[in-house]
Formats: C-alpha cells, sequence, structure tokens
C-alpha cells in the first residue's frame, strides 16, 4: 500500500513539474517550414536553418533544380526559397519593379503594396530626376520596414585568370571586353566560357549574357560601359538629349565593318527597325524588344545623326543601349538573317574566322578598328592577335584547363574553388561588384510569413555576415533591400537588419510563437 | 528469305519510334518550367506581349494535342521543328553535333574492344593467375567508378599534372582544319593534315577512354567467361588433337564462338555510350550531341530534345539490328 503512495505522489510530483514548466495558457505554436534552395547554396540554407533552430522553429532544408523549384514557387506552394536577380541595367527598375510591384513579373514573394507600385512607376517613367530618386528611397524605406523577404546580399562575380594576362579587369555586366587585353607571352587569348553553347551570333535574337559576353568583341554599339557602371560612348561621336523622350547620337564618321564597308546611319535604323518590328528576322521576332522598353521609332534626322523617339521618358533608355549593338545592313541584305547568324560581320575590336556555337569560337583582330571608346583608353586595333572563347560547362574542367596553361581567363569560379585559384603563382582571382541580389524571398500571402513580425524576426535572426564570410569567403556584400549599390536611387543610409536574437526572439513572441 | 525477315526487322522499327516520340513529347510537357519565361530570362523588362509573341513564334500557344500531331507528322517528314533557344532547325543542328559524338563513341568502343577482348582472353586462358585477378580487379574498378569521377580525375592527372593530353575540346585553337565530313579522324586524313590529325588524337584519347571505361570493364568479364566455357568445349579438344598450336586454337577457333555474348554486350553497351557521353561530353567540353541535349533539357528546349531523343532510339534501333546481322557472321546456325 504504501509502495503505491510513493508512486502516486512521484506521479503528482512529476505532473506539478510539468505544470510548472508549461504555465497556463502557455504559448505551444512552434514556427515550422521548408527552406527551399538550388543545391549550389545548400550550405547557405543550412546555415540560415541552424540559425533558426535556435530560436525554436524547425526548418527544413530542401533541395530543388532550378526551373522546378521556380514553377512552385510561381504556383505559391511553397512557402521560403532561396533565390537570385540579375539586373541588365544597372537601375533599380529591372530588379525591384519585377520584384515588388504586386503582381508583377518575379513577385514571388506575392507582396502586395500598392504605394510601392505607383512609387515604383515615379521611379522608373518620371522626367525629374529628383523625384525619381526620392521615389526610389521611399520605396526602399517601405519595403525595409515591411521586410517582404530576408534581405541578403549581392554576389561578386568572380572570375580567374591566368597571371600572363595583362590589363583586364573583370567588368560589372560580366563581360569579358578584350580590346586592351594584352598577353605578356603569346599572341591568342583562350577563354573558358561557362556554357554549353552560346545562342548565336546575331545581336537581335538571344537574351543570355553569355552570348553577349562573346558577340560584344565582334560587335559595337552606340555605347558602351566601362567595367564600373559609366555608360560611354562608342559608335556615337556625340550624344544630345533635346527632350526627355528624344535622344540625338552623332555617328563617328571612318567606323568600318569586317567587311570593309562602312558603318552608316543607315546601318544604326537598321539595326534597330530589325528589333522593333515584328517578325523582321528571317519572319522571327527579336526577343530583346522589351529591353528597349518604349522606344517608339528610330529616324534619321542629318546626314549622320539619328533620333531614336520613346512613347514616354525611361530613365534607363541609356543604360539599355549599351546592351544593342550595331549590324551591317548591306551585308545583311545580301547574304539574308542565318547567314548573317553563321558568319557574323560586325564593326568591333574582332572579327570572326571560324568555329561553332556549341564548342569554340575563333576570332581574330580586326586591323581597321575604329579605335573604341575614347572614355576607355588605350585606342586603336588590339594588342591581341586573335581570341578564342572555348565552351567549358563543367567548372572542375574550367580550373584544370586554367591551371595546365591552356585558357588565360575563366568565366565563374566556383566558391569552393577559389583556393585552388589563389594558391597557384601562374593563376589569380578576379572579382568585380556583380549585379545579382540574392537573399530568402518568403510568401507574404500565406502564414506564418503574412505576419510582419515573422518577416522581421527572420531578417534579425540570420547571421549574414558569418556566411558570408565562412561559406563565400568574402565575396559577397550585405544589402539593406533589393536595391543595387551601383543602381541609381540607391539609398546608402539604410543599414541592413542587425543580427539580433534577442529583437528576433521578441518579435516571434510577439507573433504567438513558442521560442527558445 | 533473309532479306524479308530483315524488311521486317526494317519495319518494326517505325511504331517503335511513334512510340518514343509520343513518349518524349508527353515527359517533356510534364517538366515544370515555361520554356518562354527560361528563354527570356530571369532578368526584368519583359512585358506580357513579348511573352505571347514568342508563344506564338513558336506554336506553344495551340492545344497540346494539336502540338503533338503536328511534331509527328513534321517528325516522319524530318522535320524536327527549331530550336527555341537557338532560333535554327533542329535537324541541322543535330547533323551538326553528331560527327562529334559518334567519332567519341566510335573511339570509345575501339578504345574498349582493343584492350578488353585480348584481356578478356589471355584471363581465361591463364585462369586464377595473377594476370587474372589484377584484370579482373581493374575490370571491377572500371564498372564502379561514375564516369563523371573519373573524367576530373583523369583530366587532374594526364592534363593538369603531366601535360600529356589537353584538358578538353575537339581540336586546338592553334590548329585550322577543314571540315569535310565532321568527323575530325577522317577530315584530318582527307585534308593530310598530319598536325590535325596528331592534335584531334591528343584531344580524343582521355574523353574515349573514360567514356569506354565502363565498356571496356563489362567486356572483358563477358569475354572471359564465355571463353572460359568455349575452351572446355569438344571442338576446342578436337583441335588441340588436330596438333594446332594454341595460338590458333585460341584466337581461331575458340574465340570466334566466345565473342557472341561479346557482341551482343557492344550492343547493349551502345544504349550506355549514348547517356554516358552527355556526362564525357560536358566534363571534357566536348561539342556533341549528349552536351547539347542537356543544355536542352534544362533549357526546356523542347524540339531539341524531342529531335535528340529521335536521334537516341533510331540509332539504339540500329545498333541492335547489326548486333543481330554480326551473329550470322559469327555462327552461321542462328538466323533472323
Amino acid at each position: 500500500m504504501t509502495r503505491y503512495l510513493h508512486l502516486l505522489t512521484a506521479v503528482a510530483l512529476l505532473a506539478i513539474a510539468a505544470g510548472l514548466l508549461a504555465p497556463a495558457g502557455a504559448q505551444d505554436r512552434v514556427l515550422a517550414f521548408a527552406l527551399d534552395t538550388e543545391a549550389f547554396r545548400r550550405p547557405e540554407a543550412e546555415a540560415i536553418a541552424d540559425n533558426l533552430r535556435t530560436l525554436g522553429a524547425q526548418v527544413e532544408v530542401r533541395v530543388w533544380e532550378r526551373t522546378s523549384m521556380i514553377a512552385r514557387m510561381q504556383a505559391g506552394e511553397r512557402l521560403a526559397y532561396m533565390t537570385d536577380w540579375g539586373s541588365a541595367f544597372f537601375e533599380p527598375f529591372d530588379l525591384a519593379e519585377p520584384k515588388l510591384t504586386t503582381g508583377g513579373r518575379g513577385n514571388y514573394s506575392f507582396y502586395s503594396n500598392k504605394e510601392v507600385d505607383d512609387l515604383l512607376v515615379v521611379g522608373s517613367t518620371g522626367a525629374d530626376n529628383t523625384a525619381r530618386r526620392d521615389a526610389y528611397f521611399k520605396v526602399q524605406d517601405i519595403i525595409f520596414r515591411e521586410a517582404p523577404w530576408i534581405f541578403a546580399y549581392f554576389r561578386q562575380d568572380i572570375h580567374g585568370a591566368s597571371s600572363l594576362v595583362e590589363n583586364w579587369e573583370a567588368s560589372m555586366d560580366s563581360r569579358i571586353n578584350l580590346h586592351d587585353v594584352r598577353l605578356s607571352r603569346g599572341g591568342v587569348i583562350v577563354v573558358g566560357m561557362n556554357t554549353n553553347a552560346i545562342a548565336t551570333f546575331d545581336p537581335a535574337m538571344f537574351r543570355d549574357r553569355k552570348t553577349e559576353t562573346v558577340l560584344r568583341n565582334i560587335f559595337d554599339g552606340l555605347v558602351t560601359r566601362t567595367t564600373k557602371d559609366q555608360v560611354v560612348l562608342e559608335l556615337a561621336s556625340a550624344m544630345r538629349q533635346p527632350s526627355p523622350t528624344t535622344y540625338e547620337f552623332t555617328i563617328r564618321s571612318g567606323v568600318t565593318f569586317h567587311n570593309g564597308d562602312p558603318l552608316t546611319a543607315e546601318d544604326v535604323l537598321f539595326t534597330f527597325e530589325r528589333i522593333l518590328k515584328d517578325g523582321a528576322i528571317a519572319g522571327a521576332s527579336s526577343p530583346r524588344r522589351a529591353l528597349l522598353g518604349p522606344l517608339d521609332r528610330v529616324e534619321r534626322v542629318g546626314e549622320n545623326v539619328v533620333r531614336f523617339t520613346l512613347a514616354r521618358p525611361f530613365p534607363a533608355f541609356l543604360q539599355a543601349l549599351v546592351h544593342f549593338q550595331i549590324v551591317p545592313k548591306r551585308y545583311i541584305q545580301t547574304v539574308g538573317d542565318r547567314a548573317f547568324a553563321e558568319r557574323p560581320v560586325g564593326a568591333g575590336p574582332f572579327k570572326y574566322l571560324a568555329g561553332r556555337v556549341d564548342g569554340q569560337i575563333v576570332l581574330e583582330r580586326h586591323e581597321k578598328y575604329h579605335g573604341g571608346s575614347p572614355a576607355l583608353p588605350p585606342l586603336g586595333p588590339a594588342p591581341l592577335r586573335g581570341v578564342v572563347f572555348r565552351m567549358m560547362p563543367e567548372p572542375a574542367t574550367r580550373v584544370a584547363a586554367l591551371k595546365a596553361g591552356e585558357v588565360h581567363i575563366i568565366e565563374d569560379l566556383p566558391v569552393d574553388l577559389i583556393t585552388e585559384i589563389e594558391r597557384d603563382p601562374r593563376t589569380e582571382v578576379k572579382a568585380t561588384q556583380g549585379t545579382r541580389v540574392s537573399g530568402v524571398e518568403l510568401n507574404n500571402a500565406k502564414p506564418p510569413f503574412n505576419d510582419l513580425k515573422v518577416r522581421q524576426a527572420l531578417n534579425h535572426a540570420v547571421n549574414w555576415d558569418l556566411i558570408l564570410k565562412a561559406i563565400y569567403r568574402g565575396y559577397g556584400t550585405r544589402l539593406a533591400t533589393a536595391f543595387l549599390p551601383s543602381g541609381f536611387g540607391y539609398n546608402p543610409g539604410l543599414r541592413p537588419y542587425t543580427y539580433d536574437l534577442t529583437r528576433a526572439r521578441a518579435l516571434l513572441r510577439e507573433a504567438g510563437y513558442t521560442v527558445r | 528469305m533473309r532479306t524479308l525477315v530483315l524488311a521486317r526487322r526494317i519495319l518494326n522499327t517505325i511504331p517503335i519510334m511513334l512510340g518514343v516520340a509520343v513518349i518524349v513529347f508527353v515527359v517533356m510537357r510534364m517538366l515544370p518550367g515555361d520554356p518562354v519565361d527560361i528563354m527570356l530570362g530571369q532578368t526584368g523588362a519583359v512585358s506580357q506581349q513579348d511573352l505571347d509573341r514568342l508563344r506564338r513564334d513558336f506554336n506553344l500557344d495551340q492545344p497540346l494535342a494539336q502540338q503533338l500531331v503536328r511534331f509527328v507528322a513534321d517528325a516522319a517528314r524530318g522535320d524536327f521543328g527549331t530550336s527555341f533557344a537557338r532560333r535554327r532547325p533542329v535537324f541541322g543542328m543535330l547533323v551538326e553535333a553528331l560527327p562529334a559524338t559518334i567519332e567519341l563513341a566510335l573511339a570509345a568502343t575501339a578504345v574498349a574492344l582493343l584492350v578488353a577482348v585480348p584481356i578478356g582472353v589471355l584471363s581465361a586462358v591463364y585462369q586464377r593467375s595473377w594476370l587474372d585477378r589484377l584484370a579482373m580487379g581493374g575490370a571491377f574498378l572500371g564498372i564502379s567508378m561514375p564516369a563523371f569521377w573519373l573524367g576530373i580525375v583523369a583530366i587532374i592527372v594526364f592534363a593538369v599534372r603531366l601535360g600529356w593530353f589537353p584538358t578538353s575540346g575537339r581540336v586546338g585553337h592553334e590548329v585550322l582544319l577543314m571540315p569535310v565530313t565532321g568527323f575530325f579522324l577522317i577530315d584530318s586524313v582527307l585534308t593530310r593534315n598530319w598536325a590535325a590529325l596528331s592534335d584531334v588524337m591528343r584531344h580524343l584519347a582521355l574523353p574515349s577512354v573514360v567514356l569506354g571505361a565502363s565498356m571496356m570493364a563489362i567486356v572483358a568479364r563477358v569475354t572471359r567467361s564465355s571463353m572460359v566455357e568455349v575452351m572446355r568445349e569438344q571442338y576446342v579438344t578436337t583441335a588441340r588433337s588436330k596438333g594446332l598450336a594454341n595460338r590458333v586454337v585460341i584466337w581461331r577457333h575458340a574465340l570466334r564462338n566466345a565473342l557472341i555474348p561479346t557482341v551482343t554486350v557492344v550492343g547493349l553497351q551502345v544504349g550506355v555510350l549514348l547517356g554516358g557521353n552527355m556526362i564525357v561530353e560536358t566534363v571534357f567540353g566536348w561539342p556533341g550531341m549528349g552536351r547539347m541535349v542537356v543544355d536542352a533539357i534544362f533549357s526546356r528546349d523542347y524540339p531539341v530534345v524531342q529531335g535528340a531523343v529521335m536521334l537516341y532510339a533510331f540509332t539504339f534501333v540500329l545498333a541492335n539490328l547489326a548486333v543481330d546481322l554480326c551473329y550470322i557472321y559469327l555462327d552461321p546456325r542462328i538466323s533472323l
């Protein structure tokens, strides 16, 4: 009997103890979700999950193939996902606008805010730069406060180069400009490209940067960009903007295409008409049309002056124009669009010699090159005798080829191979401020992330500095929002969310979750 | 009679190819991801009109059934449509990429057979000797090592450390080779470009060994076991009792009969070669069909994947037919 009494007492004591541990009205809601990522960001996702687990959240990391993941994000099926976005124009509008506009293309966070929508329109279409800047500053304030996703960092573009390569800077638009490059031994530079194949040799028929990397060595545009983010004149010798919707360019004289034809205003008109008109390229339409924004028409207003008229102000127009290369009208009309795409003729520093878009492409120096942009000295024909672009989709192979001395520049060095290149005295790492914004997007339409406090808590809970240092070896820079420092209207005064577990715990508790 | 059977075998390929066409069409469209979205990239500045226009350009706005019928009808005429990504006729792209793939596959097969058959025979003849153990151990390794890993190790050891072979590509840029057939070995002989020939062979060495590794291992094992069996047959004893040299008995009498299972395995390995070349071509930057297909799958370039799979299937069917024809040569008792 006494034995049972003891047992009863023990049970009763245990019950009281349990009661003390969970006082009346205890919150037993646990923040639980899956964090989706592509394989290459898995270590980062695991680190984030670990950070959140210290708060008592249950986070499971799931690895996806990119397009599958995007398809499910778009369908609204997933809750939290690692995404990254590239900007084409170095303007906030093509990063922030698709990402933040309510219902916009790429608004995978399902964030919705009429005020932000209106401000973004002012920012991307206004003619008054002060008003535009104010609008963008306001947008940054709002999204910083509302934290529609876990803001993170922009990644640097990391390339590798042989120490034989002189005078080469990785450029911010991830193009590999070889006009001014020299080799301390040999005259032909070989570039290992991170792709299976470039799309085409026709500058009107692609939408990827790899193709542009090759083509901008064969073709020149009216304007180009420095390795930083300055737009400078290239084939244009002068630029005037008489009104917010008109731009006039004077075409440089004495420029010849690779086949000897002079480059005239006619070629410029032809280049843009080909893109503006539906079905103008062997029956197909240019996928680059939208990049020109509200460009309405292009016309000749003088012997060698061309006027671009826009339907409404488009402040990013010059930035966009950098990505459009001038093609030879007479040559294309003689041989046809298909043949042109096989054997391109441009006015750039190198001319096509041989090769295929999926193997290697061999270019040789254009001896009669006009010299390039005066803003980017030295001028004149390229010092290199030739250039070879070789398709090497496998990163380990690119690094091996660089170490073996077979290639001189390789694109896209994965973080785990950086040490290989740094350690080798014959090779070096070349990094540049990139244009890709990375972070964790949250589905704002669904619990738990429809709660502002939860989103803010997560922003305080992730130790980004440590992740950038440990996983990305310092090749990343924290951001306060989705705006890039290189773009117009970036607010440098906005500081990223601090790593503050106390604050994160408090916010989560306020949102009604159990916190450890 | 034999031609009739052969004709029937050839006619049989039609329903097979039709089945392949339907399956690849359906499976590709079950993959998530819109090709037009992928084509225009993840950057902004894309309008709805652009998306619609591209869909129209590529007939993606039509109902699926209609797209399927159109695809099958066009494919029957040898028209595989236009690549979404490169906007070129798929047929032309395939024809361009095919020689590189075939050259690599043939080289891999040649390397595999030249190494594996003698090793298999010697292992059988000197059963349980150190040579046998070494060869079969090697074969076990060959089967176990994934081509991807083997490729990277081969590059690091033989290309980077030792510098004997180039790391990737089909031919060096400093060698100008005039393409005639697209098969670089043949082209360099045709144009009498001996510098190119040696360069092409150096480029071919590593990928063909890596691609052929698993085939080499399997062939060696199969040849060995079938050789062991054949050596016990009475006609081998007869041949020996006639006083023929051991060399003649093994290589002429026994081997010919022992090769039948080997030929079967080689035929089946053609499929493995075609699959393996996607990996090997990616690792070695080899501009062939395998790499093109991998790329096309990721960019949801339906026409390219469809066309390539049809071609793969067709190659596979042809290879099987060729295997059957080889049987007849090796053993006249077998008929189709």
